[in-house]
């Protein structure tokens, strides 16, 4: 009952609600035991998903593992495992590129392959890529959400300082939101955008007064503004 | 023309005394020495975790807010390998 109240409330408040599990999770790993904790980890927020009455597809965003030195090698490892993955969890789940061990080419190449959304986390993207041009791949990003029943989604979030790059800082600077959304405005009619900023709501709310200081918005309620 | 929705994760700095992911370490569970007692106190902690996630989620609807981050971290101790007689998702989902 408990779970179901959560679902029912985010259903009827249109809200879109989802997870990110955490780095112990390496579908990836050459280890059996850790996949398999990985699926056990995994088969929780299925779980989670369906006891709140939640349809699990595309709920789950993870990062694509560790390395272990040989990216190449890493990636098809991902591959392989993943006919290992139940479907019902496959369904759950996209990709996000991150800041050492996976550049967004990289994260593309697997969802491409295996059917899945990429989350483009822009400021991971920043700290790790082989081509700063990231537009250049916008396209394909997209097309990654085609069979989705979700708007594409993406990570925004600020470095904490030139030396603490890779860390999050308080709020979000706005002129690296405002960067990225003209750059891809007009190629979707929707794009949700997950702030990972240390001050939560609080960045939430004082990124949309920035936002109410652009010339090419109109906002739409405390969260919402259409970009043109 | 695109229309942005803006969300955030799992905790508020607005809403008080509502956080999604209180836990328990397994060091505390064992001091318990009443098992059942024990895991009865994490299934309590998993009830109020969801029961801020719903009060999080209605400051978020109050707020105008449609999109936001679950905690991962909503059942103590679930799935950790001295625990896997327990069954978590029963006491949260009633009889479904």
């Amino acid at each position: 009952m408990a779970l179901r109240e959560v679902g029912d409330f985010a259903k009827k408040h249109n809200m879109r609600i989802d997870f990110h599990p955490d780095h112990f999770v390496l579908l990836n790993s050459p280890k059996a035991d850790i996949f398999r904790n990985s699926i056990i980890t995994l088969k929780l927020h299925y779980l989670l998903l369906k006891n709140m009455g939640i349809n699990a597809t595309h709920r789950c965003v993870l990062h694509v593992g560790g390395n272990y030195h040989e990216t190449e090698k890493s990636l098809e490892r991902f591959v392989d495992n993943w006919g290992n993955v139940p479907r019902s969890i496959q369904k759950m789940l996209m990709l996000e590129n991150d800041d050492t061990s996976f550049t967004v080419d990289d994260t593309l190449y697997l969802c491409e392959k295996i059917g899945i959304p990429l989350v483009f986390d822009y400021h991971h993207h920043l700290a790790h890529h082989r081509d700063v041009h990231w537009e250049e791949n916008w396209d394909r990003i997209i097309k990654t959400w085609e069979q989705s029943p979700l708007p594409i989604k993406m990570h925004i979030s600020s470095p904490k300082s030139e030396k603490e790059f890779r860390h999050h800082s308080d709020y979000v600077d706005p002129n690296m939101l405002f960067t990225f959304l003209n750059e891809i405005k007009g190629s979707i009619p929707q794009i949700d955008c997950m702030i990972e900023a240390k001050q939560k709501d609080q960045a939430l709310f004082q990124l949309m007064e920035d936002v109410k200081t652009w010339s090419n918005v109109e906002i739409v309620d405390s969260s919402s503004f259409i970009i043109n | 023309m695109t229309l942005v929705r803006l969300g955030y994760v799992a905790m508020s700095m607005e809403v008080k005394n509502a956080s999604p992911s209180k836990t328990m370490t397994f060091a505390q569970f064992q001091k318990i020495t009443d098992r059942e007692a024990a895991l009865r106190k994490l299934e309590r902690i998993a009830l109020q975790n969801i029961n801020n996630t719903l009060r999080l989620l209605k400051h978020n609807a109050a707020s105008g807010i449609h999109f936001y981050r679950l905690t991962s971290r909503l059942i103590p101790l679930a799935n950790h390998e001295e625990l896997l007689d327990w069954d978590y998702m029963k006491p949260l989902h009633g009889l479904a």
